[in-house]
């Protein structure tokens, strides 16, 4: 085996070897700081990236909240406009019922007054007639005619 | 005819790819230094790594394309074995690391093309290298923890009582490792080598014995496809193991917890 004739193979190719692998260490010592630097680069782009991209989404949160927040609002204000409209709107129904009632209670005591007055006079007039009638009966009885007076008297003693 | 015959079966010959041939006589000081068949290789392994790591980092895009992809996974795996047998203390070593690892592969891969030389079937050159790992991990032991270092070869919670067997056990057991280390990626290439060009010489013999005989050439030369597509895998396995290996052992200098 030509690899066991130390003597005579050994030498030179340790020798070529220090020489080969010596360049080749380095050429590789100055070759793999750029390999690195591209991997570093692209970790740190990456990163970069997905760091932007989380602050993209964070603000994206923000601003959805405000605009929930500000439609809550919007929506809450308009709940109270309808509120102070619905309440404005019954007041006034309020106000005018009463006003009706008012009136109308006011129309019906005149009315019930206006009643009573014509049944005072009804009454009155029927006293007079009862006293001309009372004046009538004695006068056809007695012959005499009682005074009016008299008339009036008894027949409010009659009825008691 | 005869003659013929003898010319093929010395050609294929399993043990003459193994051979180391002067293309440059050099000599320096009496020492054979001759630019041989196994330098060129080893140069061309270089400059085919060069352009490999040149070519696919030229742009260093962002997004890489497949060849930059190809480059930084290598080194993401190279890096990500370091971190898991090293830690973070092992990332100044990760040049070392992905040179050694690259270096082999590249070799081993380069070893089954038609013709080739492989680098590493010699023992002169893995056992280099192994004596190389060996004596960087006992000087950056001693660097990093001083004599404490030398704690390494009594593993703590022993009994006291086992010391006599233990210490000695892992002395001898720490001196193997650049003989176990080499060997493993020698024998492994060499015994490859071996079997790939015996198969293939019987492919050759059968055809030339003609007749029946070049029909049964089929079975040789089946078995050579499925040694070739196992040898693809040993030569990625063992530059795995080996630089895996070297990672381990720079772990027991620089991480002294056993």
């Amino acid at each position: 085996m030509p690899q066991f004739d130390i003597a005579r193979v050994a030498l030179p190719q340790i020798v070529w070897l220090l020489i080969s692998f010596g360049i080749l260490f380095l050429l590789m010592r100055s070759m793999l700081p750029k390999v690195v630097g591209v991997a570093e680069r692209r970790s740190g782009t990456i990163g970069g990236d997905l760091d932007a991209a989380d602050k993209a989404r964070l603000d994206a949160e923000a601003r959805r909240e405000a605009y929930e927040t500000s439609i809550a609002k919007t929506r809450a204000e308009a709940q109270d406009v309808i509120n102070d409209a619905k309440a404005d709107a019954a007041r006034e129904n309020e106000a005018k019922m009463k006003a009706a009632d008012a009136a109308a209670s006011e129309k019906m005591t005149a009315a019930e007054a206006e009643l009573r007055a014509a049944k005072d006079s009804a009454l009155q007039k029927l006293e007079a007639i009862a006293a001309d009638a009372t004046q009538d009966i004695v006068e056809r009885l007695t012959g005499n005619r009682p005074p009016e007076t008299e008339a009036a008297t008894a027949v409010a003693a009659a009825r008691g | 005819m005869t003659t013929t015959k003898k010319d093929y079966s010395d050609v294929a010959g399993p043990l003459e790819q193994f051979e180391i041939k002067p293309l440059y006589p050099i000599e320096i000081g009496g020492y054979d230094l001759s630019f041989t068949n196994a330098s060129a290789w080893m140069i061309g392994i270089l400059v085919a790594i060069w352009a490999f790591m040149f070519f696919g980092m030229r742009k260093a895009e962002l997004v890489p394309g497949r060849w930059q992809s190809a480059v930084e996974g290598l080194h993401e795996f190279v890096v990500g074995m370091v971190d898991e047998n090293i830690g973070p203390n092992g990332r100044a070593y990760v040049p070392f690391i992905f040179s050694l690892f690259i270096f082999i592969l590249v070799a081993n891969m380069a070893g089954l093309l038609p013709y080739a030389f492989t680098v590493t079937s010699h023992i002169a050159v893995t056992f280099a290298f192994a004596a190389f790992i060996f004596l960087m991990c006992i000087l950056i032991g001693l660097a990093r923890h001083g004599l404490a270092w030398f704690g390494f070869f009594m593993p703590p919670g022993t009994p006291w009582y086992l010391m006599p067997l233990i210490i000695p056990i892992e002395i001898i057991s720490f001196l193997a490792r650049p003989i176990t280390l080499s060997v493993r990626l020698f024998a492994n290439m060499t015994a490859g080598h071996i079997l790939l060009k015996i198969f293939a010489g019987f492919v050759i013999s059968l055809g030339l014995a003609g007749g029946i005989w070049a029909a049964v050439g089929i079975l040789p030369f089946a078995m050579n496809v499925a040694l070739y597509a196992l040898e693809l895998i040993v030569a990625v396995v063992q530059a795995y193991v080996f630089a895996l290996l070297t990672t381990v052992y720079l772990n027991d200098s620089i991480n002294l917890e056993h």
